[in-house]
Order: C-alpha cells, then sequence, then structure tokens
C-alpha cells in the first residue's frame, strides 16, 4: 500500500531538548477561562477561596475586583482555625493594604506549632504568622516539621513543608535532601507524564515548593532534566481544569516554572495549518515558555524532514511536530488490454490518456485476461508515486452490480491490473455481458481523487459454472417462511346434515311408543322433595354441558359441576334409598 | 332352514314378551332407540363421509357408550343376575349408570367441538 | 426414663382389641414404607441440590412453567419457536401433559394455601412424593389381588426397587415419575371393578386409566393389557356379566377419555395399537348376547340362531376390515409398538429412539414384579411363621395331638424365616447401594474423584448455559447436538435447531452434516439455518466420555441418512483398518470436519495429563492428531471452566470487496 505521506519536521533547539517537549501552552484563551474560574469564586464564602481567587489574579497581574470591599469580607470570613486565618492572611497580604488582626489568632497559631501536629497544619501556622508580622520561633518550626513528617511522608505533606521551608530562616538542607526523594515517588503515565498520587494539586504543590525552595538556597532542585519536561507536559495535560483550587496551585506552579532561575520547560507548538499545501509551502514553528511567553531571541533550525510511515510519534531527539505535504497527482502512461491466459500471443494494448475513454469495447471471454498498467506521478515533483487506493471497478451494465478488484503496484512503481476472466467467473455470478470498466485513485495527501471510466469492456464466461443466483443477493432478503395450514375439508350441504339431524332424532319417537305400548307408569313417579331436586339437579347438570359446548370453558365448567354434584348426590341419594327401603 | 329360523325368532319373540319383566321392557325399549340411532349416525357417516372426525365419534361415542351402560344397567337390575352382583342393588346400579353418563357426556361435549 | 415410657407405649398397644392393633401396625408399616420411598430418592438433593437431572426434564420443567404462569389454555395452544428453529414446534399439541399439569396443579395449591414453592421444587420432588403414592396404591393393588400382608411386604418391596428409582428420584423429572403411579391405580381399580361388576368402579378405573393417558405414552401396555385379561378370562371360560359391566365402562369411557389428549388424537379409533382392545369390546357385546340368547331358548333352536348369526356378522366383518384397510383408515403397526415388544426391533430400524427400551420394559416390570414378590415372600412366611414354635401356645399344643407332623418342623421353619429375612435384607442394601451409586447423579453437574479421594464438582454445563443467557442476543440461535436442545432452550432461554423431541429427522440430519462438514461447507449450512452460536461438549480435558467426539459417529450416521447430506459417508471418517481415532492416524476427512476442530481448537498446546505431550485427550487417551489450525468461520466465543462446554460464535459474511 501507499505510504502515508506526512513530514515531520525535527527542529533542534538552544534550551533543553529531550525530544519530550511540550507541544502546547497556555494561550491566552486557557488564560482567560483560568481567570473566569478565579472571578467566579466572588464573593467568597470562606477564606481559602478568597485565597485562590485573588491570588490567582495577582498571578495574572490582576486585582481582585473592589480590593477594599474583599478585605472586609475577609475580616469577616475568618475564623478561628489555622488553616483559615492561613488562607486569610495570604489573601490579605495579596491584597495589600489590608489587616486582619485578631489577638487570640496568635494565639491559636503559636499553639499548632508543636510536635503531634500535622505538616500542614504547622506549615500554615507558620507561613500564617509570618504574614500577619508576627515573631515565630523558626527553630521550633524546622524541628516539629521534621518529626511531623516522619509520621506523614506523602507527598502532600512533603509539598507543604517545602512551601513552609522556603520562608524559614536557618538550616533547610533536610528539606531539600528531600526533594529528590518526594520526585522518586511519582508515578510516570505513558513514558510522557509524571503525577503524584492526588492530581493536579498535589502534583503542582511538590513542584511548586521544591522550586520555592530551590530559589532560596539558590541551589538547583534535584530534578532531573526530563522529569521537569515529564511534569511540565502532565500540568499543560491539565490546562482545563475548571476546580479553584487545583487551578491556583497550577497556575501557581506554571508561573513557577517560567520565572525560575534554574529549568524553564519550553514548548514547541506550530504556528500553520497541519497540511502543507502547494499553495502554502512554509512549515512555522512557535517556540515559547510555558505560558507563551517570549524567550528572547533563539535559533530555530530545523534538523530534518522526513516521510513517516505511520506514526506521529515523537522521535527519540529534539522537538518534532508533524505536518501533511499534499499534492496533485496525474495519471501516465496507462495501457489496457487484452491478452491470452497461456502468454501464446502478445497482448494487444492501448494507450489512454486520462480522462478520455478507450474507443472501441475490450472483448474477453474466459480463456483470456484483461490487464492494465498505469504510473501515478507528482505532478509538482515529477516523481512517481503509489496511492492509499487504487481500484478497478467493473460495473454490470445491465444489472448494475459492482465487483472491485484492487491494483498493485511493483518496485517500479508502476500499478498493475490484472483480471483472470476465467478465474474470476464466481465473482461475476457467471454472468456474461458489459461492463463498464472504472480506475479510482484517492489518498489523503491527494488533492484531486478521481474517478476515470477507462473502457467498456465486454466478459464472456463460461456457461457451464451454473449460475449461483443467491451469490449475487446474499445480503438480500431471504424469502418470507409462510406457515401453511390445513385446508379444511368440504362439508357436506347444509340440507342434507339437517335431513340427517331429523333422521337421527327420529328414533326418539320409536322410544315414545314403545314405551307407550309397554305401558309406562309415570303415576307411580314419587312427588317428593328428593325427587324433584334429583331430577331438576340432572337436568341442571345437563343444561351445564350445553352451556360448556356454547361457552363456558371447561374450569369454569368443573367448578359448576362440582357445586352441582353435591345436591345431585345429596337428593339422589334419599331418593332412591327411599325407593329401596320401600321395596 | 328358513323356516325353521322364522319359528325360533316367533318362540323367542313370545316368550320374551310373557317373561320378561316390564321393567326390562322399558329398558329395552331405551336399547332400540339408542341403537337405531347409532345405526343412522353410522349410515351418515359412510354416506357422507367423516368430516369433523371428532364430532362423529363424540356422537357416536356417545350411542354406544349408553348402550353399553343400558345394557349393564339391565344386566344388574335383572332378578336373574342377582347372585352376580351382590351388593348391587338396582337403585345402585340406577346411581352408577347416572354417574357413568355424567362423565361420559362431559367428555362427549368436550369433544364435539 | 425411656423405657418406662417404652413399657407404657407397649402396654398401650395391648390395651387395644387385636383388629385395632392389626389396622395400627398395618397403617404405620404402610405410612414407614411411603416414607421411605420418599426419603430413598433424595440423595441427588442431598449430594448436590435440588435441580433438574438430565435432558427430558428440562423441557418438561420449561413447559411447566409455562403452564404455571401463563394458564392451561395459552399452554395447549402453544407454539413454540424457540425450538426446532425455522420450523417451530406445536407443544400443546405433541405433548402428554398430565405431569405438566400435575405439577402447576400442586404448585398453585401450595400458594393458594401461602406455602411459597417455586415451580422448580415442585418439578424436582414430584417424582419422589408420587413414588409414595405408588407404594400406598400397591398395597392396595396387593391387598385386591390376595391379601392385606402380602400388600404389605410388596409396598415395602416397592418403595425401594431399583427399577423404579432409576426413573424417578429427585430432580428426574419425567413422565415416568407420575405414570407408574397412574398404571398401579388403574390396575387397581381395574380389579375392583372386575370383582364387584360395578358400573362405579368401572368409571373410576377409565378417569385413572385416562390420567395415565395424560402422562405417559406407555399407556398403550394398559390398553393391550386390560383386553388381554378379559380374553383370558373368556377362554378359561370365566367370563361373566361382571367382566362385560366392567370391561365395557371401562372400554367405552376411557377411549373417549384417551381421545381428549389431543397427542393422542384419533389414535384410539385408527392404530393397530389400540385395535385388540376393540376387538375384545365387541367380542365381549356378542359373547353377552349370545348369552343371553342362550338363556332365553333350547339349545337346538340356539345353534340355528347361531349359525346363521355367525354367518351374516362374519361377512359383514370381513367386508368392513377389507374396506378400512384398503382406504387405509387402519393405521400400519407402528414402529413404537414394535420397539416395546422387542428392543432389538429399534436398534436396527429406528437408531433415534433405541436407546432407553430397557429401561422402559423394566420400569413397567418392576411394580408387578414387586407385587408378585410380595405375594412369594408373605406367602412363605406365613407359612413358616405359623410353624414356629410359639412359647405362648406351647402347652396347650403339647396337650393336643399333633397329627400333621414332620421332624425338624421347627428348625427348618427358622431357617427358613432366616434366609428369607436375609434375603430381604441384601435386597434393602443392594437397593440403595445403587440408588446412591448409580441413579443419583444429575448428570448436569458432574463429580469425580480427586487424586485425594474428594469429590470435585464440574458445574460447566451450567456455566456455559448461563454464559449463553447474559452474552448472547436475545434471538440469537443456537446450533447444538440434539441431546443439549431442551436444556438449552431451559436454561439458556435461546433457540436451538434440534433437541431432544427427534420428530424431525431431516432437520437433524442437516445438523449433523453441518457438524460432519469441512468448515467451508458446513459454514454453508450454518449460514442456511442462521445459526449464530455453536455449541459443543468436550470431555478431553476432564476425561468426560460422552462428549460430541463420542457421539460423533451418530452425528455422521443420521447426517448422511437423508439425500441432502448422501455426500457424507460413514467409511470416510475411518481409518483404512476400520477404526475411529483422532490421533494422526486418523483419517483426514475428521481431522478437518467442523465437529473435531470445534472440540480440539486451541487444544494442541495444552499439557492435560503428566508426562504426555501436549493435546492428549484423555478420552481417546490418544494425542490428537491435529493440533496446529486455525478457525475461518467461526470465533470461539466462550470455553467453560473445565472444557466441558465449548460456545463459538459464528462469524458473519466478509465485507464486500475485501
Amino acid at each position: 500500500m501507499a505510504k502515508v505521506l506526512s513530514l515531520a519536521c525535527l527542529l533542534s533547539v538552544a534550551v533543553v531538548a529531550y525530544g519530550l517537549i511540550p507541544s502546547t501552552y497556555i494561550t491566552s484563551s486557557d488564560k482567560d477561562r483560568l481567570k473566569s474560574v478565579f472571578k467566579s469564586a466572588a464573593p467568597y464564602a470562606d477564606s481559602q477561596s478568597a485565597h485562590f481567587s485573588i491570588l490567582g489574579l495577582k498571578l495574572f497581574g490582576e486585582t481582585a475586583p473592589g480590593a477594599q470591599d474583599a478585605c472586609k469580607t475577609l475580616s469577616k470570613i475568618v475564623e478561628n482555625k489555622v488553616a483559615s486565618i492561613y488562607h486569610a492572611s495570604e489573601a490579605a497580604k495579596a491584597l495589600g493594604s489590608c489587616k486582619i488582626s485578631v489577638p487570640e489568632f496568635k494565639q491559636t497559631l503559636t499553639d499548632a506549632i508543636k510536635d503531634g501536629s500535622t505538616v500542614q497544619d504547622i506549615a500554615f501556622a507558620f507561613l500564617a504568622l509570618k504574614n500577619l508580622g508576627l515573631p515565630v520561633d523558626d527553630a521550633a518550626v524546622s524541628k516539629s516539621l521534621l518529626a511531623a513528617l516522619k509520621t506523614d511522608d506523602s507527598p502532600a505533606s512533603h509539598g507543604y513543608a517545602f512551601l513552609a521551608a522556603a520562608q524559614l530562616k536557618g538550616d533547610v538542607s533536610k528539606f531539600v535532601d528531600n526533594i529528590e526523594d518526594v520526585v522518586a515517588q511519582a508515578d510516570e503515565v505513558d513514558e510522557k507524564y509524571l503525577q503524584f498520587d492526588g492530581g493536579l494539586y498535589v502534583t503542582a504543590l511538590v513542584v511548586d515548593g521544591a522550586y520555592k525552595l530551590a530559589e532560596k538556597t539558590s541551589k538547583a532542585p534535584t530534578i532531573a532534566q526530563d522529569k521537569v519536561l515529564k511534569f511540565a507536559n502532565y500540568f499543560l495535560s491539565r490546562k482545563h481544569v475548571h476546580q479553584l483550587k487545583s487551578a491556583y496551585y497550577f497556575l501557581s506552579v506554571v508561573k513557577t516554572l517560567t520565572t525560575n532561575k534554574f529549568h524553564i520547560p519550553i514548548a514547541v507548538s506550530l504556528a500553520s495549518p497541519v497540511a502543507v499545501t502547494q499553495a502554502d509551502p512554509s512549515v512555522k514553528v512557535r517556540v515559547t515558555d510555558l505560558i507563551g511567553g517570549s524567550l528572547g531571541d533563539l535559533t530555530v533550525t530545523a534538523d530534518s524532514a522526513r516521510h513517516q510511515a505511520n506514526s506521529k510519534l515523537l522521535g527519540t531527539a529534539g522537538a518534532e511536530v508533524s505536518v501533511k505535504v499534499t499534492t496533485q497527482v496525474s495519471v501516465e502512461n496507462v495501457e489496457v488490454g487484452v491478452a491470452d491466459k497461456d502468454q501464446a500471443t502478445a497482448a494487444r494494448t492501448t494507450r489512454l490518456v486520462h480522462p478520455n475513454k478507450a474507443a472501441s469495447i475490450l472483448e474477453a471471454d474466459y480463456h483470456q485476461k484483461i490487464v492494465m498498467k498505469f504510473q501515478l506521478k507528482d505532478k509538482t515533483g515529477g516523481q512517481l508515486m503509489t496511492a492509499h487506493q487504487t481500484f478497478v471497478r467493473l460495473t454490470n451494465q445491465d444489472t448494475k452490480q459492482e465487483i472491485i478488484f484492487v491494483t498493485e503496484s511493483d518496485t517500479t512503481l508502476t500499478n498493475k491490473f490484472d483480471l483472470d476472466v476465467g478465474a474470476n467467473a464466481k465473482d461475476f455470478g457467471h454472468k456474461s455481458g458489459k461492463y463498464t470498466m472504472e480506475l479510482i485513485v484517492g489518498d489523503a495527501v491527494i488533492e484531486n481523487p478521481f474517478s476515470w471510466t477507462v473502457a467498456d469492456v465486454s466478459l464472456t464466461f463460461p456457461e457451464g459454472g451454473a449460475p449461483k443466483k443467491d451469490q449475487a443477493n446474499q445480503y438480500a432478503k431471504k424469502p418470507e417462511i409462510q406457515h401453511k395450514f390445513n385446508e379444511p375439508e368440504k362439508r357436506p350441504p347444509a340440507s342434507l346434515s339437517l335431513a340427517f339431524t331429523a333422521l337421527v332424532l327420529s328414533p326418539f319417537l320409536i322410544l315414545l311408543v314403545l314405551w307407550l305400548r309397554i305401558g309406562v307408569n309415570i303415576s307411580n313417579f314419587p312427588v317428593s322433595v328428593s325427587a324433584i331436586g334429583f331430577h331438576a339437579c340432572l337436568g341442571g347438570v345437563f343444561v351445564l354441558y350445553y352451556f360448556y359446548w356454547i361457552q363456558l370453558n371447561m374450569f369454569e365448567t368443573l367448578r359448576y359441576l362440582g357445586i352441582l354434584a353435591v345436591p345431585t348426590f345429596f337428593f339422589g341419594n334419599r331418593l332412591l334409598s327411599s325407593i329401596a327401603s320401600k321395596r | 332352514m328358513s323356516e325353521k329360523l322364522t319359528t325360533v325368532i316367533s318362540k323367542f319373540y313370545d316368550e320374551y314378551m310373557s317373561s320378561t319383566p316390564k321393567k326390562l321392557k322399558i329398558i329395552d325399549a331405551y336399547l332400540t332407540y339408542v341403537l337405531l340411532t347409532g345405526v343412522l349416525q353410522f349410515v351418515y357417516c359412510c354416506l357422507v363421509g367423516t368430516f369433523p372426525f371428532n364430532s362423529f365419534l363424540s356422537g357416536f361415542i356417545s350411542t354406544v357408550g349408553s348402550f353399553v351402560l343400558a345394557v349393564c344397567l339391565r344386566l344388574q337390575s335383572n332378578p336373574q343376575n342377582k347372585s352376580e352382583f351382590t351388593g348391587i342393588s338396582p337403585e345402585r346400579s340406577f346411581a352408577d349408570f347416572i354417574f357413568a353418563h355424567v362423565v361420559l357426556h362431559l367428555v362427549v361435549i368436550n369433544f364435539i367441538g | 426414663m425411656r423405657k418406662s415410657q417404652g413399657t407404657w407405649g407397649l402396654q398401650w398397644l395391648l390395651r387395644m382389641s387385636s383388629d385395632k392393633q392389626d389396622t395400627l401396625l398395618k397403617m404405620v408399616i404402610l405410612s414407614v414404607a411411603a416414607i421411605l420411598a420418599f426419603s430413598t430418592r433424595l440423595f441427588s438433593v442431598l449430594r448436590f441440590e435440588s435441580v433438574i437431572h438430565e435432558f427430558d426434564p428440562y423441557f418438561n420443567y420449561r413447559t411447566t412453567r409455562f403452564l404455571a404462569e401463563e394458564g392451561f389454555y395459552n399452554f395447549h395452544n402453544w407454539f413454540d419457536d424457540r425450538a426446532w428453529y425455522p420450523l417451530g414446534r406445536i407443544i400443546g399439541g405433541t405433548i402428554y401433559p398430565g405431569l405438566m399439569v400435575t405439577s402447576a396443579f400442586i404448585y398453585h395449591v401450595m400458594n393458594y394455601f401461602h406455602l411459597t414453592i417455586d415451580v422448580r421444587n415442585v418439578c424436582v420432588f414430584l417424582a419422589p412424593l408420587f413414588s409414595s403414592f405408588t407404594t400406598i396404591v400397591t398395597f392396595f393393588f396387593t391387598r385386591e389381588l390376595k391379601d392385606a400382608s402380602a400388600g404389605l411386604v410388596a409396598a415395602a418391596m416397592l418403595s425401594i426397587v431399583p427399577g423404579y428409582i432409576s426413573r424417578s428420584v429427585a430432580g428426574s423429572y419425567d413422565n415416568e415419575g407420575i405414570a407408574i403411579f397412574c398404571m398401579l391405580l388403574t390396575y387397581t381399580l381395574w380389579i375392583k371393578a372386575v370383582k364387584t361388576g360395578s358400573i362405579f368402579w368401572g368409571s373410576l378405573c377409565s378417569l385413572a386409566y385416562f390420567y395415565m393417558v395424560s402422562s405417559w405414552g406407555g399407556y398403550v401396555f394398559l390398553i393391550n393389557l386390560i383386553p388381554l385379561h378379559v380374553l383370558m378370562l373368556m377362554f378359561t371360560g370365566r367370563f361373566s356379566h361382571r367382566i362385560y359391566v366392567a370391561y365395557s365402562t371401562v372400554y367405552c369411557l376411557g377411549t373417549i377419555l384417551s381421545m381428549q389428549i389431543s397427542f393422542v388424537g384419533f389414535q384410539p379409533v385408527q392404530s393397530s395399537e389400540h385395535m385388540a382392545a376393540l376387538g375384545v369390546f365387541g367380542l365381549c357385546q356378542i359373547h353377552a348376547f349370545v348369552d343371553y340368547l342362550r338363556s332365553k331358548m333350547s339349545s337346538d333352536h340356539f345353534n340355528i340362531l347361531f349359525r346363521s348369526l355367525v354367518l351374516l356378522v362374519g361377512s359383514i366383518a370381513f367386508g368392513a376390515a377389507a374396506v378400512a384397510t384398503a382406504l387405509g383408515k387402519i393405521a400400519p403397526w407402528t414402529g413404537r409398538f414394535y420397539s416395546l415388544l422387542d428392543p432389538s426391533y429399534a436398534k436396527n430400524n429406528i437408531p433415534i429412539i433405541a436407546s432407553g427400551v430397557m429401561v422402559r420394559l423394566m420400569l413397567v416390570l418392576a411394580p408387578v414384579m414387586c407385587v408378585l414378590g410380595g405375594i412369594g415372600m408373605s406367602a412363605v412366611l406365613t407359612t413358616y411363621m405359623k410353624n414356629l414354635d410359639n412359647p405362648l401356645k406351647k402347652e396347650k399344643k403339647s396337650t393336643k395331638k399333633i397329627e400333621s407332623n414332620y421332624p425338624l418342623k421347627n428348625e427348618i421353619a427358622t431357617c427358613v424365616v432366616i434366609m428369607m429375612t436375609a434375603f430381604l435384607m441384601f435386597y434393602t442394601y443392594h437397593c440403595t447401594w445403587v440408588t446412591s451409586e448409580a441413579y443419583s447423579s444429575p448428570s448436569i453437574v458432574l463429580s469425580a474423584r480427586g487424586g485425594d479421594g474428594s469429590r470435585i464438582i464440574f458445574d460447566d454445563f451450567r456455566e456455559a448455559y448461563y454464559w449463553l443467557r447474559h452474552n448472547t442476543p436475545e434471538d440469537a440461535k443456537v446450533m447444538s447436538w440434539w441431546d443439549y436442545g431442551y436444556q438449552i432452550t431451559a436454561m439458556a432461554n435461546r433457540t436451538i435447531l434440534v433437541d431432544n423431541n427427534t420428530w424431525n429427522n431431516t432437520h437433524i440430519s442437516r445438523v449433523g452434516q453441518a457438524m460432519a462438514s469441512p468448515e467451508e461447507k458446513a459454514y454453508e449450512i450454518m449460514r442456511e439455518l442462521d445459526v449464530g452460536y455453536v455449541l459443543v461438549i468436550f470431555g478431553g480435558l476432564t476425561g468426560y466420555s460422552s462428549d460430541d467426539i463420542n457421539k460423533f459417529l451418530w452425528m455422521v450416521r443420521i447426517g448422511g441418512s437423508t439425500d441432502r447430506g448422501s455426500h457424507i459417508k460413514e467409511w470416510d471418517y475411518y481409518t483404512p483398518q476400520g477404526e475411529f481415532r483422532v490421533d494422526k492416524e486418523g483419517s483426514p476427512t475428521l481431522l478437518n470436519c467442523l465437529m473435531y476442530k470445534m472440540c480440539y481448537y486451541r487444544f494442541g498446546s495444552v499439557y492435560t495429563e503428566g508426562g504426555k505431550p501436549t493435546g492428549y485427550d484423555r478420552v481417546r487417551n490418544t494425542e490428537i492428531g491435529n493440533k496446529d489450525f486455525e478457525l475461518d468461520v467461526l470465533e470461539e466465543a466462550y470455553t467453560t471452566e473445565h472444557w466441558l462446554v465449548r460456545i463459538y460464535k459464528v462469524k458473519d459474511l466478509d465485507n464486500r470487496g475485501a
């Protein structure tokens, strides 16, 4: 098959380049979205959201709307808890001319700095005291922080510890030493991202803290360069964050990564459309820091541009940008003809020029084959090429049945089509007749795909091959199954039936006559309740049967019969036993 | 031979008329009636066909059943057979007869369609 | 404490009159026998769980559930489109509904009294319940024949007779379970009717006969046996009015009642299996009429009349019979009848119903033998028990002069009694052992002994069926050999092509052809039949011997038995030496047919037994011959834990143009 024609530009860039270079950055629309996240937090429900919102906006160089109001709200919502005071103090500090100071806060904060408190509380208390300009025992903070870290050494705790340590006076080397260990805990995803358990917020906190701490000690943090890139990739992959807290830490860390003294990851992205066409042949590349800021004057050199088989994966070195080069194609050296199967005679071929159709009808029977040759040429470069899709379609002119074949290209990039009429008879359903032959060429990088009616062909198939009907329409609906019911037999005419009904009933008269002659003694009929009841019930039973015949179903009948049976049995028993006793 | 046959039959007829109890005669009359009905049904089926076969069968078996049951009743009420049917009085046999008929005709109605 | 209670019980027993003691004892013995009959059939429930066994019971269970849920009339008119796709099957008209109606009735009654029990449990316990009833009926039957003590022995023997247990353990929910009860009930009532000559008992007997007809095709035994009895009585000159009354009533009512079962239809008046009964009925009428005439006239006259009547009737009857046969009104003798009389007939002529004829004969004869055995035992014991020295009566006897005496009378009697007791005990042990070992495996759940002697349960069948139920489209068609048809419809609720009701040989043959053909050919057949999934049973991994490869020759035979399958020849599946083998020596036709491929797909890379190469079949004890192959038109959809059931999905047609 034709190769995917795509071009990957390999760029070498002056700064760190490890093939992991982010290919995206925080664009202005990303910024707007983040700003709106921060703005939507107002009016503030608690000091934490005030903190994140105000500081977030400040990172963008904007002030929160209504600084004075914000300050008032802040002093209202602050609670006498370490975290709350911390957040409020941070916000107040960011607002500038805002003071929140309540006497008991000092006690609360100082109390929090002790062995047994969590890392977060100690760090918050320490930072709050700093912010509020209150005196702090730095040594005690350092000691209790280290103690707390022993019990809880999660990445988040370390992140807070880094943040606090960045402000600590005195020896912080123990914290600096921790940086390497903590970073080693990060999980790698797809060999491209690094992240901590807990997601964006924790990852951002740790990285941010580490760099801030490094800033203080003026020593590059022990994070390998590829790891920084992986972190940066991870952050940028999460740039659509909506949660206030995460957004703040995300922005904070990105800012840190663009402003710190040690590592500044860059982003290389494509500035021009992906498709490189004849009309617009240049490829533009944008090299920025993570938030799209300029890096000053840099020289960007394209190392190489190469065809890539199928993937857009980045190479092992340098930043890669994928582009597709499209082109126009023309079809050349087209020959169509009929050849004998056994190659006894040379093929009679005709040359054709696109888009003309062959003048004469090609005739082939099942001893022959149809051959076609053509070449595809890149119009601009003039060199031969292959296309992803090159088909020959034969359409029966009567039935519109289509049979499609794939052409194959050889090493000289000549496409060949070879149809053995006899061997492929099955595909055609053994239907001889006129077919339209079309050449179809298409590819993602071809600007002018085409379908060209090359010629009309008349094919003759062997007759003996039992034309298979179902082969042709195996997708068609199967005939519906018709259930056959027995046809009712003819009934005799109604008059005959009626006559016989009468005849069958007639012996009853004979019975009556005979009984009369014998002399039935009806007067002996015992007139008693039981006798009348018995006969009535018997009559009832037979009436019930009549109704069963007409309308009732079996279960109803059996129920009624059961009810009737009781009095019948009772009366019958009494009647018969009285007769028996009389005798 | 045929003369003899007629004399035999006439003698039998006289014997029957004189010595058979009235009760049995009534039953015999009933038997004749049922037999005739059955024969007529059979003739119909031979002439016209048995098409709704279940209807024909239910009718025919109804007559056969009635006939047979009546014969049973006759046997049991015949004083001469008293010894054979110990414990079955004519009344008891009549009750049995009714019971069997109730069952028979329930089925006949079910089968008649 | 216990002892005093015992003595009190004894005193209470002794205080009663001997009549009462007698009745009480009989009742106790009978109830113990009935309870024993019920409980000895529960091995499988205790050992496995309350499941339906085998194949046919699953169909019965499914229909019962339908009946219980949809009502009788819907059941009666039920056209099942889940089976015999695409033909379907009229269930209401092609089964004996007695079993289903009985269980649905019990189910509804129980639920009416708020004893909630589900249909499955009713079905599982129906056969043991009816066995208890049978035990009781046997007692009454034998009592009619001989006396109460013989009845008790017969009832006790019947309650554990293996021939009967084999078809009536808990979970074996089949027609025979209640049919034996019906049969004995009919016998009992028939004997009663003959003895009393009452229309009433005759009517009851015909009702019992009706129940029998509604529940089992084996009613043909009865309708031939009863006339035979009457005929024998006629020949021995013991025909009486009582027999006339009994037989006429039973035949008339019984015939029309039996025709109410739509599966039986008009057979009682048309097919030759029932003609004996009709003939005897006619003979009865003539015999009775002749007797009547004879009693009314002198013998001379009678002879004249008789001769002329015989001439007349004979010529008419002969003419009628000739006409009827010529018009095809009298059906030729059907195969199943022969198969009942002659087990080898089925084997030679109708392969599909060959199995199980012996079992059926055994089943019908078992109760009869129990009755005879009971009578014999009882007679022997009664005779010799009397001869035992009775310490209570000894003094009285010694004063009397004993005439009919012989030496060692007491000793011989003791010996005989001990021997009989030993026989009965052996019988009991044997029956219990057989029941526990041979008849109590549900065959839907298999068990085997592991290397350490523990029981291993293979529940692969249900695993596969539930997989089908939950993972295939509702209207998927599943092709399998017919043995598994009932189970698939009942448990997986999917449409199948053929099932255990083997009413259409061509259809079964088509499935056999698909299984025996190479893949490409089979695909055509499967497309034609719209098959979505194919299910095979494979025992090569576990050593389960009744799997599809071992049944395969039947598929080949049945597949090749019709015109369309004439290209399938049994001989192609054997080696030139005439052996059926699946290893390298096996015939290439076999090694490339669909069934082989489905069973052994991926099996070539599996180790089954230590020290053996891969792909070692533990049933055939060989290494399979064709190990490395791919399936073109099928894909493996599911294989159960022990590879017992393998399910394949039939691939759709290729995309066009590809």
